[in-house]
């Protein structure tokens, strides 16, 4: 009676948004805060992608409301920063992307092969 | 810089503000420092580019709070690091209460979206009793 049908569970995700996708990829390793986040994504995309404070913040908020992210206190030498982490939501969500990608790439791979070959 | 980012962040709903106001005013605070290094026009470039950045960020804030079919940034969503175990649990019931009752008033869109939001807090709620291994007392 509790669980109303949801569609959290969709067989077929929208593809993820290049700062969504580059600020899960930026978590999959480690939990960080806004500044080494940002830090980090410019460093992933090798420099392409410099997201403003204002874009980051607006992205952290939805992902939040989505329970992708969460956030906690992380113990700082000078004082406590507020961190994100994934949640397994966004792990899940951030594989199902990197497998999508991965099989756009594959069929993509495969037809210039064909036209070149 | 640090001032004008605070003005900027009156622009925006004041939930967002006392969520993310600080932390903002920090992170740009921080980028500042390292602007200034790579010189004038690079610090102008940077500057411009965050305020504009932040007028967009309350644009879209306040589209999004208009437009919110369930509330914005509705407490259960983000007090999280603030719940403690019954904190959670109390909302964890309104929730179920508020499903009951948008069913009884055949609003199914508003019981979907307590469904969702009660089964994340029941996650959250999981991490937080596994987290302080509170099982027993659960």
């Amino acid at each position: 009676m509790r669980h109303v049908a949801t569609n959290n569970r969709d067989p077929e995700p929208k593809p993820l948004s290049e700062p969504v996708f580059l600020i899960l990829t930026s978590l999959a390793d480690q939990p960080r805060h806004g500044y080494a986040l940002l830090r980090d994504i410019q460093d992933i995309s090798n420099g392409r992608v410099a997201l403003s404070t204002g874009t980051l913040y607006g992205a952290l908020r939805r992902l939040l409301e989505e329970d992708w992210i969460e956030r906690f206190k992380q113990k700082d030498t000078s004082r406590d920063k507020q961190a994100y982490q994934l949640t397994s939501e966004g792990r899940r969500q951030l594989r199902l992307e990197v497998e999508r990608m991965r099989q756009l790439a594959r069929v993509a791979g495969a037809r210039m092969k064909e036209s070149e070959g | 810089m640090r001032q004008t980012s605070m003005t900027i962040l009156w622009l925006y709903p004041a939930e967002y503000r006392e969520a993310f106001g600080p932390e903002i005013v920090d992170t740009i605070a921080q980028r500042a420092g390292e602007a200034c290094l790579q010189g004038l026009a690079a610090y102008a470039a940077f500057a411009a580019g965050e305020f504009a950045g932040l007028l967009l960020g309350a644009l879209r804030e306040w589209t999004t709070k208009w437009t919110a079919r369930d509330g914005y940034m509705s407490p259960p969503d983000f007090a999280v690091e603030a719940a403690d175990v019954p904190d959670l649990q109390r909302r964890i019931q309104q929730l179920i209460r508020g499903m009951e009752f948008a069913i009884a008033n055949h609003d199914f869109p508003k019981a979907r979206l307590y469904s969702d939001r009660e089964r994340i807090m029941r996650a959250r709620l999981d991490r937080l009793l596994s987290a302080g291994n509170l099982y027993q007392s659960r």
